[in-house]
């Protein structure tokens, strides 16, 4: 359960088997790439604008995150909405032809799962919410000795 | 290709990098931070990775892993170092911890609103 030890904000779920396994048979640098960001989003970490998109229309609510590869552009996308998780929807390497829209299909598989992780948070959040109060102590003292203005500690009303 | 019906969401432990098999994931998350540290300070700095490479004293494609975030093979004082370089700050600060195994963590200064606020 919980690790005492994690300095984490917002808990990674996977929104289903066949999404962690996209994610994890990522190549091993696109992986690496991918944990580097995952561990931004779930912190509020600010990343580089060439790195990240914030979605609208249908998909809102979804981050899309980039990574080149070898030649090769990947994208991973996550529902970052709620205060206490993200959800990993999905990954992979970039279908579409060129440039622009993202495919048809990729848009569905989005849209349904973004509802399913609604449906989840909704279910969950009381104990999502709960475990991160755990977690945040932690980060939050070792971050108030420093006089820095930060991150960390974002709270809902920051959020909204 | 339906592909909705294998599984409930697989929840987390509230440590990712250690779910994700790093065997040291406080390090990595402090090495992961520094180096998007140092991809945000070339982005707002509107710097080539080339140009970047010559400050830093590193081979572009050194620059390159490190603002992918490819950085388990560099050590924390080397992303350090290449963040000062790019005209950054970075102090080690050392207090008492309230409880008995105290944390590392790193801290950021950001100038303006985090991005991870924006509507």
């Amino acid at each position: 359960m919980t690790n005492k030890r994690s300095l984490d904000i917002r808990e990674v779920i996977f929104i289903n088997r066949q999404a962690k396994d996209a994610y994890l048979s990522l190549p091993e640098n696109v992986r690496q790439a991918a944990d580097a960001r995952t561990d931004a989003i779930q912190n509020h970490e600010r990343l580089p604008r060439n790195q990240r998109e914030s979605l609208s229309g249908e998909l809102s609510g979804i981050d899309e995150i980039r990574i080149s590869d070898d030649g090769n552009a990947y994208r991973v996308y996550y529902l970052v909405e709620f205060k206490a998780a993200i959800y990993m929807l999905d990954a992979g390497m970039k279908k579409s032809p060129r440039g622009g829209e993202i495919p048809k299909q990729q848009v569905e598989t989005l849209v349904e799962r973004k509802k399913k992780a609604r449906e989840h948070y909704a279910k969950h959040k009381d104990e999502l919410k709960k475990a991160m109060a755990e977690r945040l102590p932690r980060r939050t003292t070792v971050a108030s000795q420093t006089k820095a203005e930060h991150p960390l500690g974002a709270s809902d009303e920051q959020r909204k | 290709m339906s592909n909705e019906n294998d599984g409930e969401p697989i929840r987390g432990s509230g440590d990712f990098l250690k779910d994700m098999g790093y065997d040291n994931p406080d390090e990595m998350r402090i090495k992961f931070a520094l180096a998007n540290a140092v991809a945000l300070a070339i982005e707002d700095a509107g710097l080539t990775q080339q140009k970047a490479a010559l400050l830093m004293g590193l081979q572009q494609s050194d620059v390159s892993r490190i603002v992918n975030g490819v950085v388990k093979d560099y050590s924390v004082f080397r992303l350090m170092n290449g963040l000062a370089c790019l005209g950054k700050d970075i102090a080690i600060g050392v207090s008492d911890s309230a409880s008995e195994r105290g944390e590392i963590v790193a801290v950021f200064e950001e100038p303006e609103q985090s991005h991870a606020m924006a509507p």
